[in-house]
């Protein structure tokens, strides 16, 4: 009854943290970081490459 | 079910092969690199088709002080479905580290009990230091950005060449170190050191995607800690925070007592996967 219980709780916290991740994803995206990812990947990171 | 997971597992190498392949295939990189990649892939490889999530984590909080919110969402909902699944079957750098212990040398077997490292430099490189100084720390001393990023544009770029410095035959060094250890240790980077891997396993256990072991039948002869990449006993914890879901064990078993199922609401289905 305990290990089931805990399957429980589980399944719950699974279910809030995809919910918590796609509400983020929704947030970010709203407030343009896509463009903010895309901008900064494009541009070669010299930190990256070991250029200072 | 549980055939299909055998089925896949016998064939991991083949989905690192295209994995590795996918997310350096250059052509669409001028609009994909807008999306985290699932793994600790260098968007510096003149290659790349997706964005680092370390380095975009790094970049947002520490040079922009803004919460990450979109990244860490992705990485959220990857862990929250498969937990550390990324690591063992997307990971390019992951599959270097298999191929590198593959090199017929004396290994060294490591326990796990100082994995928490892997923790500090999250918190210390990923977010603490970037902040402070407005600088991407972490990927100053990513050694998978030296062999992703740093080694291919010094040997295409005659220009990147010229400007190689003291700081670059630093992070060679650290490269060359991990190689070392990866000749002698199973994963070590996973294990001790990485930040992606980080954020990913205390998701283990709340996964969608969860790993069984049926008490009755095994046999504790100990063959999955044998096999495993992170050196995990599979029957007292299977959803261990190490673990990378590689499913090794589930292919190795000689009982063939671990099974792969998705999380539920009751404990018969999830046995049943």
């Amino acid at each position: 009854m305990e290990m089931i219980g805990r399957d429980k709780l589980l399944f719950a916290v699974n279910r809030v943290l995809i919910v918590l991740a796609v509400a983020a994803i929704l947030a970010g995206l709203y407030w343009n970081e896509w463009n903010a990812v895309l901008n900064n990947a494009r541009i070669l990171c010299l930190s990256c490459i070991g250029i200072e | 079910m549980q055939r299909f997971w055998y089925w896949l597992a016998k064939r991991r190498v083949i989905v690192q092969v295209l994995s590795a392949i996918g997310l350096n295939s250059y052509v669409t990189q001028a609009v994909t690199k807008g999306l985290p990649c699932p793994a600790l892939n260098c968007y510096a490889c003149p290659a790349a088709s997706l964005a680092c999530p370390i380095g975009s984590i790094q970049h947002i909080a520490g040079a922009r002080h803004q919460v990450p919110f979109y990244v860490l969402g992705v990485v959220g909902l990857i862990g929250a479905l498969i937990g550390r699944g990324s690591c063992g079957w997307l990971c390019p750098f992951g599959w270097v580290q298999e191929l590198v212990y593959k090199i017929p040398i004396p290994k060294l077997r490591l326990p796990n009990r100082f994995n928490w490292t892997r923790y500090v430099v999250l918190v210390v490189l990923v977010f603490v230091i970037p902040i402070i100084t407005r600088e991407t720390w972490f990927c100053k001393l990513c050694p998978a950005g030296t062999l992703e990023g740093g080694i291919p544009w010094v040997i295409i770029s005659t220009d990147i060449r010229q400007m190689v410095g003291a700081f670059y035959w630093l992070k060679l060094s650290i490269l060359g170190g991990f190689l070392a250890w990866m000749s002698v240790t199973r994963r070590p980077f996973c294990r001790w050191v990485c930040p992606l891997g980080a954020l990913w396993a205390p998701l283990n256990k709340a996964s969608a995607m969860r790993l069984s072991v049926d008490e009755d039948t095994c046999i504790r002869c100990n063959r999955c800690q044998e096999i495993c990449p992170v050196n995990i006993r599979v029957y007292e914890n299977p959803n261990d925070n190490a673990c990378i879901r590689c499913l090794a064990c589930v292919r190795e078993c000689p009982q063939s007592c671990i099974t792969v199922g998705a999380i539920s609401w009751s404990l018969e289905t999830d046995r049943a996967g």
